[in-house]
Parts: C-alpha cells; structure tokens; sequence
C-alpha cells in the first residue's frame, strides 16, 4: 500500500513536523511500504545501508548480537524511525530490527533522505537533536549495566517497555504489549532465569502480578522511583 | 568548511578561547550545558562515572574535534566530564549561537547530523568492547580509536601519539595494564607494531583495523 507524506495523520513524524509541504509529494514518491508478519527481520547487521524505515504500524525491537547472545537496544512503534544508526561513515547497519508484531513500515531511499535532510535545515537541526538523544540512552544503558542488581535490571526493563508502548487504552494498568519472558530478559540484559526470578520477586511485592503471557503494573509508582535509568 | 562566510564572521566574533593547562576540568558529568567545545589544539580525554564509582574513559579527542556535544538531550546536563590531556587552546560557543549556526547552515547541520551518528555507532562499540572475547581485540581497538582521535605523531613511519598514559590506555580497553603491555609485545612479534626506544608504529594497519573491527583513518 501507497503511504503519502502530505496526508499522512502522524503527527510526531518528523517528515511530517519539520519537511517542507513541497518535500513531501517527492518522499513520498520514492517511499515504499512493506508488511511484515511477527518475527520477520526488517534489516540485519552487516546490511549495506540502503535507507531509512519508518514505522508505520506495529512494534519492534533492534537487537545487538554477540554469537548467540542477543540484547535489546530498543524498542519502537508507530511514527519512529529504523536504521539510522547505519548513517555515518561506514554506511552499515549495526543492528538487527525484528517485528515483535504484525507490522508495516515504510522505506524512504537513503539518497532521497539525504537530500531531504539537506534541504530541510529544520529536519536536519532536529534529527541532530534525535541522534543526541539516542546517544545519551546508549551511554545510561552502558552506565548501568555494569553496577545493577538483577532486580534493578528489571524494573529498568519494564520501564522501557512502559516508555515505549504505554498501557492498554481499555484497561490503563495492563501492559499495551508485553514482549515475550526471553525478550524481557535480553532488555534486562540478565538470564532468562534471573528475569523470571526477579519477576517473582516483584509480585510477591505487589508490584505486578503476571496474568499468562501479559503483565499489569500495580505500583508504578514504585517502578518509577527505582528505575535507575533516569 | 560547512558554514556560510557571513556565518564564519558572526561565528569569529561570537565565539571564545580558552588556553588550558594539561588536567584540566573542561566540564563535569551533571553541571548544566551552556554551549559546545572546539579542541584548537591539544588532546582530551571524554570520562563516564559508573555506578560502581569506576571511571571509564569511552572518547579521546584530539586537534579540531568537537566536545560537550553529548549534553544536547531534553535535560540539557552533560552526562560525562571531559578533562585536558595536555596543554589545550579550546574554543567555546554558546548553546544559543550554536543552535542558531546549526539552524542556519544546512551543510553544517546535515555534518553534525552525520557526527552524532558516528559517535552513537563508537559509543556502542565501546560498550561492546567489553564483550570482545580476547584481550587483541581489545587491544587493538583502543589503538584504532587513539589513532583517529590524535592523528600519527609521524604520518611517514606511522607513528603512535598516545598523549595517554599505558595504565589509561588500558582502562579504555578494559583490560589490565600487564595484559596491556603483554598483548602490545605480541603485536610487534607478529609484524602488527613496531617499537623504537619508547615509541611504537603500526607495520600493518590492515591487520590492525581487521583485529579492531573498525577502519583507521
């Protein structure tokens, strides 16, 4: 399916916030749109970089991988942006992007983002900002990682997945998405059977209380306040 | 090189320099941003303070390199401190002429886009530095990244500029000085390095950069 920039109704896009009206019939003209079902890799580390994706239904995570080790870097949804930690000097992907759900996402050719960089300095001011950003998430994670508990590794876990798919709209304590134990465990960077232990540990609290698959959130409150990421 | 002449002036006129002795705080982890860096000359190291109130050096900056961009985030507070290696002219210029450069020039904002994509892609390779399963990938690594920070001291005879102590050298890689030294003196029976009086210099950059991972420029 044809996505269009100049009707799109995403509005945290940056296409959408900071290209110009003129810019976006010619992104959209070179834009193509892919579905991809549960599980399907986006693009894989090592890729030659062909372009940038964005994601315009679903969720994902961008995983890193040392041999059979996987760890989470990431996890997006709609509106946000794929592959642009390839950008740079060596022109490769670093990172692998895994649908964690029915998806489609959009591809913008790197030339055609490059020119629309160039000639939106809005666009390339606030993509600067955005690269900040992840750099300053790279560097906590990596800050972190070294002095937490399990425990604490967790509750960091949850609070990334909180931030980045928020709760059910019908049901305001139930996670919106809960990613599999295994994939909990490589955003936590723990084992799995730490994870599940640290799981545990958090319902007997009152914390949260695992309903099957899905997680509910008791005390955010709590959550926030030993998130140690912030 | 990617500002508009007119900008170049205002940039002249709005920026200031600092002559710094070699130690020097350039900034610490959590004092507010109030603009970015500019090395003129001299060498710096960029430090991050662990939980574990370890230090970590993840960034050495040498001649014409940028620093303090790291504090650009919502909070504006710079997560890491940055101090001289050496003596150092520095260039400093205010967030809001900054941004207002930025805004203005789009070669310079598409470059600093492109920057900042680069330090996040060398920022997860130190992360996964300590992931690297032996101490010549480590080793080797620190010298990739020493040699694009400072330069060849030598361009002909590829000279080291370490303008970094061993033991510093060795924290940045995560390993202990002896290994340090130890893989070093393998290197240069392999024909990777060769070592003159105190100085070393790359024989093989090609093997070097395979064993880093990443390219020597």
């Amino acid at each position: 399916m044809k996505r269009k920039c100049e009707t799109c109704t995403h509005y945290k896009c940056f296409i959408n916030k900071y290209c110009s009206p003129e810019w976006k019939p010619l992104i959209s003209f070179h834009k193509t749109s892919m579905l991809y079902p549960a599980g399907a890799t986006i693009f894989s580390a090592g890729d030659p970089i062909k372009g940038i994706f964005q994601i315009y239904s679903g969720k994902i995570k961008v995983v890193t991988t040392d041999g059979e080790k996987e760890q989470i870097i990431r996890l997006a949804k709609e509106e946000q942006l794929l592959g642009h930690r390839g950008l740079g000097k060596k022109m490769i992907y670093p990172v692998t992007a895994i649908a964690l759900e029915d998806s489609e996402v959009t591809f913008i050719p790197v030339d055609v983002f490059y020119s629309a960089v160039k000639a939106n300095s809005e666009f390339a001011f606030q993509m600067m900002l955005f690269y900040a950003d992840e750099l300053n998430a790279a560097e906590r994670r990596m800050k972190l990682t070294a002095g937490l508990k399990a425990k604490e590794k967790v509750i960091v876990a949850l609070m990334t997945i909180i931030r980045a798919f928020g709760f059910s709209k019908t049901d305001n304590t139930l996670l919106e998405y809960t990613p599999t134990r295994k994939d909990i465990a490589s955003i936590a960077g723990t084992t799995y059977e730490t994870m599940i232990r640290a799981l545990g540990s958090l319902e007997k609290s009152n914390i949260i209380v695992q309903e099957g698959k899905a997680i509910r959130v008791l005390d955010l409150a709590y959550l926030e306040k030993h998130c140690l990421l912030d | 090189m990617y500002c508009l002449p007119d900008w170049l002036a205002y940039t002249q006129n709005s920026k200031s320099s600092l002559y710094l002795t070699a130690n020097y705080s350039i900034f610490n982890a959590g004092e507010l941003v109030k603009g970015i860096y500019i090395l003129c000359s001299g060498k710096a190291k960029v430090m991050l303070e662990k939980e574990t109130s370890k230090v970590d050096i993840i960034r050495l900056a040498g001649s014409g390199q940028v620093l303090g961009h790291r504090g650009f985030s919502e909070k504006m507070v710079y997560p890491i401190s940055a101090k001289t290696l050496n003596e150092s002219e520095i260039a400093s210029i205010s967030n809001e002429d900054f941004f207002k450069l930025v805004r203005e020039n789009k070669d310079l904002a598409v470059y600093m886009m492109m920057f900042f994509a680069d330090e996040l892609l060398l920022s997860e390779q130190t992360f996964q530095i300590s992931g690297m399963r032996t101490s010549r990938e480590k080793v080797a690594y620190t010298l990739a990244r020493v040699i694009n920070a400072f330069g060849y001291a030598d361009n002909t005879t590829r000279q080291i500029d370490f303008g970094i102590s061993l033991h510093e050298l060795a924290t940045f890689a995560k390993i202990s000085r002896t290994s340090f030294s130890r893989t070093l003196a393998k290197f240069i029976e392999e024909g990777i390095l060769r070592k003159r009086i105190w100085n070393y210099y790359v024989a093989d950059e090609a093997a070097l950069a395979s064993l880093a991972g990443m390219e020597i420029q």
